[in-house]
């Protein structure tokens, strides 16, 4: 007999084990010398396991394929050609095929699938790397504590995996099978693999559930570890924008995305009590986590700011980890005399890794200008280094710019041939040519105006663009020296998780139709026009009560705007996961927090089997759920992952004119009528449910298409008459107000006149009157795709 | 800047590229000779023009005087309602490309798909994004039209790269022509 103890349970449970029996003797058996080798124990919880425990790449598949259905790609090719492979490249246009058979619609599901792979790929790394570091200084044993008020701490783990993680040690686990995952996926993209696009699309789908695992991974481990805000809907506000940064002080920057270096930097600033010398601040998602932790740290902006930040001379050292970290930021550093120091060995950036050198020889090399700067893998020395750097840089530097005034740029400006050369490397198409006359004739204020909307990718300055050599990205900003030095918002660090209160509280609501919808503000800096769209679009929604949440880039580009009375929209509207409330969740990986309140509305409201129970989960959501992902300024492979994950749940996503380059939409037919039937769960009939959702991924050509489009597709099958009618109610309203009139297939989502806005009526009755409607018989369907949620008594038709 | 380089530099299309078309008497005779053609009109077509025209107005001519069916998308749709014009139809940009790819599709009752049609005022890459569909997925034998101001790639025929003025005195010879028997 083994007697184990409770103790040693627990310490078995941590960890893989080996046990040696001596001696076993049983009824039926006798052994000596048996060896057990125990790989992985997996905790049990309360919750009996599901169907699909760690699915692998097929296991989903058929629900993939039901919404594959319902929202068939629409494919854009980049271009008529494969280059993957050396029997091409191959013409694919018009039907042909490649060398390997494969067809176009493959080839773009394919090049889709790359892209939602690499992003997870990218998230997953990014929480490997973290947890690695996390386990190393809090230990594998860490106790996840996410907030009181936050029992269900990790609804997409538990979902998707069946782990309910206590400990970082469990989140290993978790990375293991996001790698695992991954490793296949990218498989499938080989030549002479997957061939169907359907199932390329499948796959798209599972790389996207995928990513939000690991998300949610990073994020709960670098909450717990870091003490990070937990769920805290009053997370303190902080500073943004480029005149946050002081230029009387030394200054750090630090751009990307894994926390910590910037963790040890505050450490190490804290230790000296420099925290008030020196000035900390970041781009991208390494800031937003950075302010998680340290709310005297300033953002300077999103990432379309790195280039304009660093030239504008405010870093005195700049430190990068890993992630949309501009490649030629050694350069444009060299530009300014500022030091780089890279923390990550996945973005070394040609930097001498100088990992085991002593902090003095490092700090020595490069102060004496021998070194451009360093490689530091170690978190707690690149702290060091850093801020050693920036108090030694500062008087060396003397905040040295890269920036012209007024007077050079009106005088550069002359020599323009006015060719348009500039504007056509362009991604925006800005009228660059046009603003650089007027400054050539003194008015530079066109060149100003210019700033907003540009994303800061300085193509206009590649080699040989202009033929007179002009620098237009460098002249817009010289057009704006004074503007970029005033430039101070507020944005709220992020929360992290939404509490199981909040979700109890807004769950019915939410899934009534009652909360008009959720909306996701997601994605990057790739704006087709001026930042300042992102928060036009947030101010509306929260104005007409949705709940905003946010993350990433998006998150700051909403702060860095102001409403007519100038206050900030994190100033006037509270952070709580409730109607008319702006949710910042945090950084990319806060995103899993997002998907993760919809997966919770179906676990602690509906009370659905959460464990390894995807696909019951995503049927819930989709149908019920009225929640909307935007990315207005989607850039990244892993803005393609994220979206992803949306999707396998049945979210539809938006977005801007530059999201058409991700190459394929997921459409619905509205005047298809068999596309939108769902099964009533209660009788296993099959009903006409309305284009609700229309779309699972769709582009706006403008802002207000977007507005238009937002409270449509949150409209869902389950929607009460009233909750139905306060949906309409949005979406007439915005469609009117941008559009003139009222929608052409509004007689599509009223179902009865119960449906009807009050305020409306009059109007609606007598546009359906002029449109074949007729009025249902007033029965909302308990809606699902999966004839085996009919319940007993009901059969599937 | 040749008449065939595509107006984004990198927007390499690949095998195959539009022919420039400098006649407008050649997308006449096209849009004379097809059966259902149709014209599609996205929002930078309301883009205020100089002295010589307003797009808007100008697509309305021709569809008046060719009696030829006009889809916009719905950030356009004002811009031809105030003009008193009612479009045949309103859908977004990628709606559009999912209906045209379809063989089913029809715009009207008569259960026919257009066998021509003329994009104008899209952002320039949805344009080339949409029409490097169309070349592919879209039922042969369509022929895809771009007049808009800049050449674009993956149609059959594209106008040239041109300037404002050049644009719009073409647009108005083709409404010119169209409505002359």
């Amino acid at each position: 007999m083994i007697d184990i103890s409770s103790q040693t349970k627990r310490k078995i449970l941590k960890m893989k084990a080996r046990v040696k029996i001596d001696e076993l003797i049983g009824d039926d058996i006798r052994a000596h010398g048996v060896e057990l080798d125990i790989g992985r124990i997996i905790r049990t919880w309360e919750e009996r396991p599901g169907p699909t425990r760690m699915p692998g790449i097929g296991d989903l598949r058929e629900w993939d394929h039901k919404l594959l259905k319902k929202y068939p790609p629409h494919y854009l090719p980049f271009c008529d050609l494969c280059c993957l492979c050396t029997m091409g490249k191959c013409d694919l246009s018009r039907g042909k095929r490649g060398a390997c058979g494969i067809d176009m619609a493959a080839q773009q599901s394919r090049i889709v699938l790359l892209s939602a792979s690499i992003g997870t790929a990218t998230h997953t790394g990014h929480a490997r790397h973290l947890l690695e570091h996390l386990v190393e200084t809090s230990g594998r044993d860490h106790h996840l504590d996410i907030g009181a008020s936050v029992n269900l701490e990790a609804p997409n783990i538990r979902l998707v995996t069946g782990i309910k993680p206590i400990t970082l040690g469990d989140l290993e686990d978790v990375i293991d099978y996001c790698e695992k995952e991954i490793t296949q996926l990218l498989a499938c993209c080989h030549t002479g693999q997957e061939g169907n696009n359907i199932d390329f699309e499948s796959k798209v789908f599972h790389a996207g559930m995928i990513d939000h695992v690991a998300m949610e991974a990073a994020d709960i481990a670098q909450i717990s570890s870091l003490n990070f805000p937990k769920g805290d809907p009053e997370a303190s506000l902080v500073d943004i924008g480029i005149g946050c940064v002081n230029p009387d002080k030394p200054s750090i920057l630090v751009i990307g995305h894994n926390v910590a270096p910037s963790v040890e930097i505050t450490d190490y600033m804290r230790d000296h009590g420099l925290e008030d010398a020196i000035d900390l601040a970041g781009i991208c998602c390494t800031a937003l986590d950075l302010t998680r932790y340290n709310n005297k740290a300033k953002i300077v902006g999103p990432l379309s700011h790195q280039i304009r930040f660093i030239r504008y001379g405010g870093a005195d050292v700049i430190v990068i980890d890993e992630q949309c970290v501009r490649t030629d930021v050694v350069i444009e550093a060299q530009k300014v005399n500022a030091p780089v120091i890279a923390t990550s060995c996945k973005n070394f950036q040609g930097l001498p890794d100088r990992t085991r050198d002593s902090v003095d020889s490092i700090v020595g090399d490069i102060i004496s200008g021998k070194s451009l700067g360093a490689a530091i893998l170690d978190p707690v020395k690149a702290g060091e280094v850093a801020v050693r750097l920036a108090t030694a840089m500062f008087p060396k530097r003397k905040k040295f710019r890269a920036i012209p005034d007024e007077a050079t740029i009106a005088a550069a400006a002359k020599a323009c041939g006015g060719c348009d050369n500039c504007r056509r490397v362009c991604p925006n198409d800005l009228p660059l040519a046009e603003a650089i006359a007027a400054a050539g004739k003194g008015n530079l204020s066109l060149l100003g105006e210019l700033y907003e909307s540009c994303i800061g990718c300085t193509r206009c300055e590649g080699e040989g663009v202009c033929a007179k050599g002009l620098m237009p990205h460098t002249m817009i900003l010289g057009a704006s020296r004074i503007r970029m030095g005033k430039e101070k918002f507020r944005v709220r660090c992020g929360r992290g998780p939404i509490q199981d209160t909040e979700i109890r509280a807004v769950g019915g609501p939410i899934v009534m139709g009652e909360v008009p919808g959720v909306l996701g503000m997601v994605g990057c800096s790739n704006n087709p026009g001026s930042w300042k769209d992102v928060g036009f679009i947030a101010e509306e929604f929260l104005k007409r009560r949705y709940i905003v949440t946010t993350s990433g880039c998006a998150a700051m580009q909403i702060g860095m705007y102001t409403t007519e009375n100038g206050q900030g929209l994190y100033e006037a509207y509270p952070g709580t996961f409730d109607a008319g409330s702006l949710v910042n969740c945090g950084s990319c990986v806060s995103n899993a927090h997002i998907s993760g309140a919809a997966i919770k509305i179906a676990s602690i409201f509906a009370r659905r089997q959460l464990n390894s129970n995807y696909e019951e989960i995503a049927d819930y959501v989709h149908n019920r759920v009225g929640a909307v992902g935007i990315a207005w300024g989607a850039m990244s492979q892993k803005a393609s992952s994220i979206a992803a994950g949306f999707w396998r749940l049945g979210i539809p996503v938006i977005v801007g004119p530059h999201g058409a380059k991700y190459r394929r939409m997921l459409l619905g037919r509205k005047d298809h009528d068999e596309d939108w039937e769902v099964i009533d769960a209660r009788t296993g009939e099959r009903v006409y449910a309305a284009p609700t959702p229309e779309h699972l991924f769709a582009v706006a050509e403008t802002r207000e298409e977007a507005m238009v489009l937002i409270p449509k597709l949150c409209m869902r099958p389950s929607d009460t008459t009233k909750g139905r009618s306060i949906k309409l109610n949005h979406y007439i309203d915005l469609h009117r107000k941008f559009f003139g009139v009222m929608p052409d297939d509004m007689h599509l989502f009223v179902r009865t006149t119960a449906d009807i806005p009050v305020a409306m009526k009059e109007d609606i009755l007598k546009a359906l009157r002029q449109t074949d409607w007729k009025e249902g018989d007033g029965r909302i369907p308990d809606p699902t795709l999966l004839p085996r949620l009919v319940r007993k008594g009901g059969r599937a038709k | 800047m040749t008449s065939d380089d595509p107006w984004q530099r990198y927007e390499v299309p690949g095998s195959t590229q539009s022919t420039v078309v400098t006649k407008t008497a050649v997308i006449t005779a096209l849009l004379k000779k097809a059966a259902h053609p149709l014209i599609v009109v996205a929002h930078h077509a309301d883009i205020p023009a100089n002295v010589t025209g307003n797009p808007v107005e100008i697509i309305i001519r021709i569809a008046d005087a060719g009696r030829i069916p006009v889809i916009v998308t719905p950030s356009t749709a004002p811009a031809f309602r105030k003009r008193g014009f009612t479009p045949t139809a309103t859908l977004s940009i990628m709606e559009i490309g999912a209906r045209l790819n379809d063989p089913d599709w029809s715009i009207g009752d008569d259960h026919q798909h257009p066998d021509l049609v003329l994009f104008l005022g899209f952002p320039y890459s949805m344009g080339w994004l949409l029409q490097s569909g169309l070349k592919s997925f879209a039922p042969k034998g369509i022929r895809f039209i771009s007049i808009d101001q800049r050449y674009q790639p993956h149609c059959t025929l594209s106008f040239p790269n041109q300037s404002r003025d050049e644009w719009i005195t073409h647009l108005n010879t083709i409404a010119d022509e169209v409505g002359y028997t």
